[in-house]
């Protein structure tokens, strides 16, 4: 780093140490590298490298960094865990990184029928702190036990959970506060059941992609947990499966909570590392809710009649929670594996298609990289949220491929993802809008659709300080 | 140094078997230095291991400071690998611990690592054959004293070799008054069984904070010295009062310690109860609470045997702090950090502690002499002398004779 460029990191720091105090900024050179980390496995260029990583503890710290940050015309970029999958928490230009960890706080209102937590709280730990008193967080990633939640309300996204069946987190956050680009603090909805009608400011933040503000905390209303009946349905082929899928909308069927795909030959993966005997196929395992046990196994029954129409090889229903949690781990497990045994990078995609056109996404999405110049001849896996009409082809790329060709080969996947969905007409549900899916969004919707949130950030951001990069798309 | 062990392999191993990392973060949900410090990124097991990365990659960029931000980084971990086995069964399996302390040798061949402290301790191994800059030559004086308050048939080896047991001491249970006495109730527990046993007349380190700073010549001299003395000696079979040498003979010394029987004194001291030699009739009418050493436990898979041994003493109620056996929280003491100081915004010992304390247990007891001190420093410092004391299993079976 040349001398310009030091003495800037200095003077960036000293000005956050005065706001945040001494033990909260970091201007050490592998912490900034580091911090601007996400889980991709290339390397940060030179000229992505941070100046400095703050850690507040306070909205009005925030505040101050902010307004800071416009004075000096430095980007700020906001970070929890750095879990997102599509880009969006890796900086692509010097700036501050503003990590939200410090606000972990939150506060039960078992009287008002929500809890308030700030961006910083564990997705895991608050689904365990509500849980314990009988109700049920709809946010579930498989990196639940370390994404802050933060980073979850800013994509609005439930993860593993069927939209269908309980809707998307977004539906049950009753407010937020947020400090807007330029340091006003602001706050949004209600505290009352019922939601706003006509504008809701809270709409602009949750699902807003980080764009418009830095959320600190947020309020969400208290679901009742459900009782819950299990099931796996195995079939010779995916295509089958997911005309099951088909069957559950067509037949007015009860979505289950959860629902999840592994096409046959990344089923074997996991049954493997979890010690089972391989499974018969392509494998759908469940979990049906009810306000009952007897009204979960109604529920269940009623999704299996829809399922068996399709031909299974086997129909499982699972009575022992261990049996559950045992399959559950296959899925969980598949990615950590591969990428550990096989010596390559685990990259996923989310290709979402409509209903009517899930059979054919699914089977394309098991030749998901087939003709690609860069990835053509990498292997594939399938896995995905099939209830929820959700799919995740899963792609090795090599290790020792050079970091820009590692680059190159994400955004080629990414192309295709857009490709897909674009074919089979949904949008992406899980991983926020842009970042590296900013093509698909001009591509979806036009120069028009991404003008408006353009010209949208550019009225509450005119500095373009706070995560620029997401909206641009990053390379 | 072999081919094997060269700079090029060793950066060649770290840079391979690190990106193999997937970064999915779960190694960061059980990681002490996660929930000792501000959790700044760099303060788990990842940003550990890409810091690493980055070191190897960006080195010509380097300066001094950059380099020593990155020496203090790496040689935070407490090496407990809690992370390694929850990116087991997260299905992955990096071999985190063993890449840290990779690291740490990088560090040392390019003259960066190890900490200030450590050095000095090192040096202390090869000039006294110990860390603490104790003279060698009293490091026996503990049993002298002993032998001066009750008669003992101890033998020292090699002037009587003719002996069935050997029990290594270990430094810090030879030098530290405090720890002493864990080393007297050993010795009053193999009396009591009339164990043909002795010590050495000259025991050395046996090295192991050599291997945890990374500093691979003074390990290998000295596991090799000590490795051929037991040879030469006829040893069959040793018990260790400190994790950290148990582990250390059992998995990285050379393969001719492969002929001898070697055990932590809790698993020697379990089986002599289940064959009746050993049998504690004294009640002790106490809550006590087992806190797992992570050599004993994660690294070596010993959690049940001091528990058997604990349960025996009548009268004493057992009960588990919420987190036990492979879930133990590191006491903040292993992997090199009794001789660094890693700042700790909340002292992991204090978090066990308050755990203990939470089950209302009276007496945490350990196996290891680093967990002891450390957990003895926290009560203190926390003035909950009057609530809770920390005693060592071997001091326990040996009040209730």
């Amino acid at each position: 780093m040349d001398e310009i460029e030091s003495a800037k990191v200095e003077s960036i720091a000293s000005s956050l140490r005065k706001i945040v105090g001494e033990e909260f900024v970091s201007a050490a050179l592998f912490e900034r590298i580091v911090s601007a980390e996400d889980t991709y496995p290339y390397m940060l260029r030179e000229e992505e490298v941070p100046y400095a990583v703050v850690m507040p503890g306070f909205k009005e710290e925030i505040s101050k960094i902010l307004k800071f940050a416009n004075k000096e015309n430095v980007p700020v970029f906001v970070r929890g865990s750095a879990s997102q999958l599509a880009g969006s928490t890796r900086p692509h230009t010097h700036g501050i990184i503003l990590s939200i960890n410090r606000l972990n706080k939150m506060k039960i209102f078992e009287d008002y029928n929500f809890f308030e937590c700030e961006p910083g709280c564990v997705v895991g730990k608050v689904a365990e702190e509500i849980g314990r008193l009988g109700y049920f967080l709809p946010i579930h990633p498989g990196s639940q036990a370390f994404a802050r939640i933060g980073g979850t309300v800013c994509n609005n996204t439930s993860a593993h959970l069927v939209d269908t069946s309980i809707g998307k987190m977004g539906d049950y956050i009753m407010g937020v506060e947020v400090v807007l680009p330029n340091g006003d603090i602001m706050e949004t909805g209600t505290k009352g059941m019922r939601r706003p009608a006509g504008t809701d400011l809270t709409k602009f933040f949750v699902g807003g992609d980080g764009l418009l503000g830095v959320i600190t905390k947020m309020r969400m209303r208290l679901l009742p947990d459900f009782n819950h009946a299990y099931a796996a349905v195995y079939y010779s082929n995916v295509r089958s499966l997911a005309q099951g899928v088909q069957r559950l909308y067509y037949e007015k069927r009860p979505m289950p909570l959860m629902m999840e795909l592994m096409d046959e030959k990344t089923a074997k993966v996991g049954f493997e590392v979890k010690g089972l005997p391989p499974p018969p196929g392509a494998v759908t395992i469940f979990d049906s809710i009810g306000y009952s046990k007897e009204d979960a196994e109604r529920r269940r029954d009623l999704v299996l009649q829809s399922l068996k129409a399709e031909n299974p090889l086997e129909v499982e229903v699972i009575e022992d929670m261990d049996r559950w949690r045992a399959l559950w781990a296959t899925r969980e497990v598949i990615s950590s594996f591969l990428s550990q045994s096989s010596g390559m990078q685990w990259k996923s995609a989310e290709v979402i298609p409509n209903l009517k056109y899930l059979p054919d996404a699914a089977e394309e999405c098991e030749h998901f990289n087939q003709g690609l110049p860069i990835c053509g001849s990498l292997q594939n896996y399938l896995y995905g949220h099939i209830g929820a009409v959700s799919l995740h082809p899963g792609i090795l790329v090599p290790r020792d491929w050079d970091g820009e060709m590692q680059r190159a080969a994400y955004t080629e996947l990414f192309e295709r993802e857009a490709e897909l969905t674009l074919k089979y007409g949904g949008c992406g549900g899980e991983w926020g809008q842009f970042s590296k899916r900013k093509s698909f969004f001009v591509r979806r919707y036009g120069e028009v659709g991404y003008e408006f949130v353009k010209s949208i950030k550019k009225a509450i951001d005119p500095n373009n300080i706070l995560n620029p990069g997401i909206l641009e798309g990053y390379r | 140094m072999n081919e094997e062990h060269s700079l090029e392999n060793l950066i060649d191993k770290l840079s391979d078997t690190i990106t193999r990392c997937r970064g999915c973060m779960q190694c960061y949900t059980v990681c002490p230095l996660v929930e000792s410090t501000h959790g700044f990124p760099t303060q788990g097991a990842r940003g550990i291991l890409r810091a690493i990365l980055y070191g190897i990659r960006w080195d010509e960029v380097l300066g001094t400071e950059d380099k020593n931000e990155l020496r203090d980084i790496v040689y935070a971990c407490t090496t407990c690998a809690a992370c390694e086995i929850k990116c087991k069964s997260s299905g992955a399996g990096v071999p985190i611990v063993e890449l840290i302390e990779d690291g740490r040798k990088l560090l040392v061949e390019g003259g960066v690592g190890p900490l200030e402290n450590q050095r000095i301790a090192l040096k202390s191994i090869e000039s006294l054959g110990n860390p603490y800059a104790a003279a060698s030559e009293s490091r026996l004086d503990w049993l002298k004293a002993f032998s001066e308050r009750r008669r003992l048939s101890c033998k020292v080896v090699p002037d009587d070799r003719n002996v069935d047991l050997l029990l290594y001491v270990g430094c810090t249970a030879s030098y530290d008054e405090s720890i002493q006495k864990v080393a007297c109730s050993l010795v009053t527990l193999l009396e009591e069984m009339k164990i043909n046993y002795g010590v050495l007349k000259e025991e050395r380190c046996c090295g192991s904070p050599a291997n945890r700073a990374g500093e691979r010549r003074i390990f290998s001299d000295t596991s090799a010295e000590n490795a051929k003395r037991f040879e030469e000696y006829g040893v069959k079979h040793i018990i260790t009062i400190s994790p950290h040498c148990y582990n250390t003979f059992v998995n990285e010394y050379p393969e001719l310690m492969k002929k001898i029987k070697i055990q932590h004194y809790t698993e020697f001291l379990s089986d002599m109860m289940e064959e009746g030699a050993l049998v504690p009739q004294k009640e002790l009418g106490k809550r006590v609470t087992y806190h797992d050493p992570c050599y004993l436990g994660r690294r070596n898979n010993v959690y049940e045997a001091p528990r058997r041994v604990l349960k025996s003493i009548p009268g004493l109620v057992v009960v588990e702090m919420k987190r036990n056996r492979q879930d133990s929280l590191c006491c903040g003491g292993g992997g090199g950090r009794m001789w660094a100081a890693v700042e700790e915004v909340t002292r992991l010992s204090q978090i066990r502690l308050r755990e203990a304390m939470e089950v209302n247990a009276e007496i945490i007891a350990t196996g290891c002499p680093w967990c002891h001190i450390q957990l003895e420093d926290a009560v203190k410092d926390t003035n909950n002398e009057d609530k809770i004391t920390v005693k060592d299993i071997a001091e326990l079976v040996a009040e209730a004779l």
